[in-house]
């Protein structure tokens, strides 16, 4: 499974990360901190819900041109705002990039843990990674 | 990973299956759709932000530097279960000119997440079919 | 010497007994009907919380404020009933339920079948056309017929989601009212819809703007009591759940203003005013009543545990509402996972 990796000129980084509080299940049961990634696309939807966040971004495939939709899980809403977020930090249609560790079981989905905007924005103020497993 | 799974989604029945347990069942033409128009060779993805007012469906297409704003959307309800959509819109074309978009569809599946808005799309002197789901 | 002293033990045990027992039934006596607070009849639920004997005076906690819950010392939870249409509990100004309401439901007892299928429902229910007292938009006719026809297949409640707003009322689960008035707040816990709990601000807060009101199931709630009644605020209500079983959509523009009041011990009467611009042309009110149940106390109930249903729900084209997240743009009738 080829990472696809998209760069646009990241700048100022936000760091968050999973809240090691999260209680129900563990991120190494589901992604795979070996296989992080970094990819670029517009924000297509937010699902500012529990028990995680999610947003979703398309990525176009620089070969093919092939897009697809890829699920991007934070922490929960009331982490997030704990941390500065709100549910309309991001904007759908905004270019993001994020970086984060790939699902294990191969879908378009990825643990995020640095979200940036295109024009170097940041979102809200870094926090510490996660680092629990 | 079935099993690792399989407490996880006894326990909250949403983190570990990737769809959506929420749904949103507000006015349906609510959200975010994604999907594709025109010909299936050379298909233009699209991306509608839509909202509703009390009054009307607003919205945006392809929200960025290509927008267009939605003007208005008709509903004929005649069938509850399949909804007649007609949308007009106004962008630009890639000279940066105004192109008016005209959108004759179905709305369906309303009452699942996955709520599917496909039919005819006319985009200045284009015209193909389109399909998008509910985000 | 033996037998007589157990004899004179038993005796004596026995005259402790009676005189307790008699104490403790002359406590429990009704107080003389007071202040006429007694003229409403107890409500009746169906099955649970059928009330016998005459109303009993509405009890009231130590400040004079009337008690909404249990008295100190009792059992007795709220027998909540089921309440599938909450569209045929609309009052009018008098608190009356609608005289169209009541002549339907005269008309469905002498007819039998009565309007069953009529106005685009499904299997006896009537649509939005049966219901002409609600004020509908366009569209949110369409949607309640539409969960009319599939008999209300998508309902989230069957998802072991919460009911937001009135309906925690018409949810049949106990459920109990606590008031904390040192704290300034009610809290309302329920066994039903997901065991859940609503807190009610009694601190004479003001609603967060609308940047900070996040959406959710319960929606955000400021009280404050007007004589006996206390009288709820609620907004910021999301869109993730159904008005009632029936299926009347409403928007995240919706509030709601709830007035609680406790006619006798027995009775607690429930009114919502509804005002959705989103979904419906003007405010409408409902209105019911629920028994209480005095000797229960509030079970567990876990919805998430063992719902099956989730597993075998489809969509309108065959595909399964739970499963493998497909990508935007599937077209319909496809199942496209995302392997």
């Amino acid at each position: 499974m080829r990472t696809k990796v998209a760069v646009v000129g990241a700048l100022m980084a936000l760091a968050f990360g999973v809240t090691p509080i999260v209680a129900h299940h563990s991120f190494s049961a589901e992604f795979d901190a070996a296989k992080p990634f970094k990819m670029s696309g517009p924000v297509t939807k937010v699902e500012w819900m529990n028990p995680h966040t999610f947003f979703y971004i398309d990525v176009t495939d620089d070969k093919t041109g092939k897009v697809t939709n890829w699920a991007m899980e934070m922490g929960s809403p009331n982490g997030l705002m704990r941390q500065g977020w709100t549910r309309n930090t991001m904007k759908i249609g905004d270019v993001v990039t994020v970086e984060g560790s790939l699902a294990k079981d191969g879908s378009p989905t990825g643990n995020a843990r640095a979200v940036m905007t295109s024009d170097g924005k940041r979102l809200f103020a870094a926090s510490s990674q996660g680092t629990t497993p | 990973m079935k099993a690792a799974l399989v407490p996880a989604v006894v326990a909250l029945g949403a983190a570990a299956l990737p769809v959506a347990v929420h749904a949103q069942f507000g006015h349906p033409m609510k959200g975010q759709w994604s999907g594709e128009w025109g010909p299936k060779a050379k298909p233009n993805r699209l991306l509608l932000n839509l909202d509703w007012n009390g009054k009307d469906v607003t919205g945006v297409i392809n929200p960025g530097p290509n927008a267009a704003v939605v003007k208005s959307v008709v509903f004929d309800y005649a069938n509850p279960a399949s909804w007649g959509v007609k949308m007009t819109a106004e962008g630009k074309d890639a000279a940066g000119k105004p192109v008016v978009i005209t959108v004759d569809g179905k709305l369906e599946n309303i009452g699942a997440y996955l709520k599917h808005f496909h039919g005819t799309w006319i985009q200045g002197s284009e015209k193909g079919e389109f399909a998008v789901t509910r985000n | 010497m033996k037998n007589s002293l157990r004899t004179a033990l038993v005796s004596a045990t026995a005259a402790v007994v009676f005189v307790t027992t008699v104490w403790v039934i002359q406590a429990e006596q009704p107080a003389a009907a007071q202040e006429g607070g007694a003229a409403a009849a107890p409500a009746q639920g169906r099955g649970r919380g059928r009330q016998a004997g005459p109303a009993l005076p509405t009890p009231r906690l130590a400040d004079g404020t009337v008690n909404l819950g249990r008295v100190p010392g009792e059992k007795g939870t709220w027998g909540v009933p089921y309440i599938t249409n909450m569209a045929m509990r609309v009052v009018g100004p008098d608190g009356q339920l609608l005289p169209e309401i009541a002549q339907q439901q005269a008309a469905a007892r002498a007819g039998g079948a009565g309007r069953a299928g009529a106005g685009g429902g499904g299997r006896g229910r009537g649509g939005s056309k049966s219901e002409p007292w609600m004020p509908w938009m366009p569209w949110s006719a369409a949607v309640y017929d539409y969960n009319s026809i599939n008999e209300s297949k998508y309902d989230p409640e069957g998802y072991c989601l919460p009911p937001g707003g009135p309906r925690m009322m018409a949810t049949p689960y106990q459920m109990e009212i606590l008031q904390l008035p040192e704290h300034k707040r009610v809290i309302m816990i329920f066994e039903g819809a997901t065991h859940v709990w609503r807190e009610i601000y009694m601190d004479g807060r003001k609603f967060p703007s609308d940047d900070e009101l996040n959406p959710t199931y319960l929606g955000y709630s400021i009280g404050h009591y007007e004589g006996d009644a206390l009288v709820v605020e609620n907004k910021g209500f999301n869109e993730n759940s159904w008005f009632d079983y029936f299926g009347h959509p409403h928007t995240d523009k919706m509030s709601v203003v709830e007035r609680w009041t406790r006619p006798n011990k027995q009775t607690l009467h429930y009114e919502a005013t509804v005002t959705d611009p989103g979904a419906y042309t003007k405010p409408f009110t409902m209105a019911w009543d629920i028994p209480f149940n005095a000797t229960s106390e509030l079970p567990e109930y876990i919805c998430q545990e063992n719902n099956q249903y989730l597993n075998r729900l489809e969509d309108d084209f065959g595909q399964p509402i739970f499963g493998p997240r497909k990508q935007p743009g599937a077209k319909p009738g496809t199942s496209r996972g995302t392997k």
